[in-house]
């Protein structure tokens, strides 16, 4: 590997990582991939165990993983060490930097959601005046998204809703909707928000990861070169040239530094890994954006509401099940003017339970509660956009350095007035369509988690036709660097209410088949 | 095998969490209850190593129920009889509608925390799970897959 000179080193090994790496080996090219953590072995490193084996009953080793509301005592080592790589944020600033570095990284985990944006959003700026639009198009996306649900099995109802772009699905028949369901749709209709189902990728026997579905095909080509617990410190450049032409990498275990030459670098490793991994090398800013415009989406709001007849042990079927899906309803038109851009989607599920918080209540009385409710509720869950703000940014904290020397990230991200109107706005719409139907409202609550807590973290290298306010063209090259492509969800301009997994990948898929062209006529 | 005893709390204070076991999660519909599952002796390991945060939360929340029995009743919180700690405990109560906006007052706060740990200690004890197993019930509050520690540095 010292003297090797690959024709792409590609720096992670999630979706885009792994699109990058499926594309550009059956293109013939050379291609190592740099993952920062281990390879599991699902048969040595998983056991099935009882909740009350484990050491802290389910509780979790307490202080570990304080960013991560998603771990629990079965998942805990599936997620970054937060002691070997920290990073900081002002205590009244919460950020939730969810990280996983195993070979496949966050694919291995993702909830599968799986939709694309529309030109609500790759438009924005056009309909809210929010931030800037996109310099691309769902047109010029749509042909890679299509791909891309095919390689990942989507299935989905196709309604030819504009604000919820139909797919290359796989058909699917639905049961009939409970007697819930089909209230709760009418009431829908009749205030004109449409009424889906979730769209979700099926993958290959329950996993949907790059691991199985993209760098199986670019390992059979013999292309490519894969390497694990291999830190990526810097970004290597040829001063000659300005090209970059390699990297610095770190052995994760025996903490040797080594370097890796490449004519072109494609960053996959995750919006902050690769942010970071730009800072550090003190390239692709002559823009000053790096870092700047960090956005997710907020989760946490929801709505739970109990079906009277279906109260004391009468949720039977047919009144009780199922599930609909509300993709954005709000700020469709121009026209529909709130206290709030963008827009949200709602989950809705029938036939849960309330649960004892929901209660001021123990004991005796507390049980009667949970028996009269169960399995009579239906759960409005709402996921909506977080603008993309340039105060809300990244820098390096050089005093704060991981287990391997390197410095760290510094997170300075708060919501704004518009998340909390949104969230507001949100969970009343939602109580209000409940109410209609004449259901009890359990528990409401318009509060959501800390910014990152969703892992849909985008937005730091932004791409645009500006080099002045963009950090990465329209394929996902640095403006500054041609041969510096950045894949994954860094690029994103507005990430709106969907989970972003199809975007990336399309993006990943277009930016590497454009790349291919220009090595081939030598622009790069 | 049952839990040790007391290690991180003091007496006065591991008599009320255990009162508060009895309290909040009695044995009811044929189930275990804390007390029978060890869950305040397992709190009392937990909390002990625990953030101070969560530490300080307990223990000014236990003292804070003792002198509040000894105030209003010129007793110990452990010797109230049930109407009693009622009277202490329903005015802290507080429907928490999302479980990451707990409620700001401390004392309230202390409450909400403790009667979910103790719920979830109970549920998940290897008492509750071998009563449910004698009883011929599907019980205990099941498992799923671990992840082991993989290749760590």
């Amino acid at each position: 590997m010292a003297t090797k000179e690959y024709d792409v080193l590609i720096v992670g090994s999630g979706h885009s990582g792994g699109m990058a790496a499926n594309i550009l080996t059956k293109q013939g090219l050379s291609c190592l991939m740099l993952n920062a953590g281990p390879q599991a072995d699902y048969a040595k490193d998983r056991t099935n165990k009882a909740v009350q084996d484990l050491p802290y009953r389910g509780f979790g080793k307490p202080g570990a993983l304080e960013h991560v509301f998603q771990a629990n005592e079965f998942n805990a080592n599936q997620w970054v060490d937060e002691k070997e790589n920290p990073y900081t944020h002002d205590p009244a600033k919460p950020y939730n930097w969810v990280r996983v570095r195993l070979l496949g990284g966050r694919s291995l985990f993702w909830a599968r959601q799986s939709f694309r944006l529309s030109d609500l959003e790759f438009k924005a700026a056009e309909i809210d005046g929010g931030g800037e639009n996109w310099p691309i198009s769902l047109a010029d996306l749509a042909p890679f998204y299509s791909r891309v649900e095919a390689i990942f099995r989507v299935t989905g109802r196709k309604e030819g809703w504009p604000q919820f772009p139909d797919g290359n699905f796989i058909e699917q028949t639905y049961p009939p909707d409970s007697k819930t369901i089909q209230t709760f749709t009418d009431i829908c209709k009749k205030q004109n928000i449409g009424v889906s189902k979730m769209r979700s990728s099926q993958g290959q026997g329950g996993l949907a990861s790059s691991i199985n579905l993209l760098i199986p095909e670019a390992i059979a080509t013999g292309k490519l070169d894969l390497v694990a617990n291999a830190i990526v410190r810097e970004i290597t450049v040829d001063k000659a040239t300005g090209k970059a032409n390699g990297t610095h990498f770190i052995d994760r275990h025996s903490k040797r530094e080594m370097h890796v030459k490449a004519k072109v670098v494609i960053l996959a490793a995750g919006t902050l890994e690769s942010t970071r991994l730009l800072m550090n090398s003190g390239l692709a800013n002559s823009s000053g954006q790096l870092g700047h415009w960090l956005h997710d989406q907020i989760y946490g709001v929801s709505v739970v509401a109990s079906v009277p007849e279906a109260q004391d042990g009468k949720a039977g079927q047919g009144l009780m099940g199922g599930s609909a899906f509300l993709p954005r309803f709000r700020n469709l038109t121009k026209a529909d003017k709130r206290n709030f851009i963008k827009g949200y989607c709602v989950n809705i599920g029938s036939g849960g339970s309330a649960q004892p918080n929901h209660f001021a209540a123990y004991g005796d009385e507390l049980q009667a509660k949970l028996d009269h409710y169960a399995g009579s509720c239906v759960t409005g869950s709402i996921y909506g956009e977080r603008v993309a703000r340039f105060e809300n940014k990244v820098s390096i904290n050089k005093n704060i350095l991981d287990a391997w020397g390197i410095p760290t990230l510094h997170i300075d991200v708060k919501d704004s007035d518009n998340e909390l109107n949104m969230a507001k706005d949100s969970a009343d719409s939602i109580e209000e369509i409940f109410k209609t139907a004449g259901w009890e409202i359990v528990s409401k609550t318009d509060k959501f988690y800390p910014p990152g807590y969703s892992i849909h973290e985008v937005g730091t290298a932004r791409m645009g036709d500006n080099p002045k306010t963009s950090v990465l063209n329209k394929w996902s090259q640095s403006h500054d660097i041609k041969n510096l492509v950045v894949v994954d969800g860094s690029s994103f301009v507005t990430c709106g209410w969907q989970n972003p997994t199809m975007t990336i990948l399309a993006l990943s898929m277009r930016a590497c088949e454009h790349l291919v062209e220009e090595m081939k006529k030598g622009a790069v | 095998m049952a839990e040790g005893g007391r290690r991180f709390f003091t007496v006065p204070q591991f008599a009320t969490l255990k009162k508060l076991g009895a309290i909040f999660v009695p044995p009811l519909k044929g189930n275990v209850g804390a007390v029978d599952t060890d869950a305040p002796e397992f709190l009392d390991y937990l909390i002990g190593v625990s953030p101070a945060e969560r530490q300080t939360l307990y223990r000014s929340g236990l003292d804070g129920l003792n002198a509040q029995a000894r105030r209003q009743f010129n007793k110990a919180f452990a010797d109230l009889d049930n109407k009693q700690a009622d009277a202490i405990l329903k005015p802290l109560l507080t429907p928490v509608p999302w479980v990451y906006d707990l409620p700001k007052d401390p004392m309230k706060r202390f409450v909400y925390q403790v009667h979910q740990d103790l719920r979830t200690a109970t549920r998940n004890s290897p008492a509750a799970a071998a009563a449910s197993a004698s009883s011929g019930r599907r019980g205990g509050a099941g498992g799923g897959l671990y992840w082991n520690p993989i290749d760590p540095v």
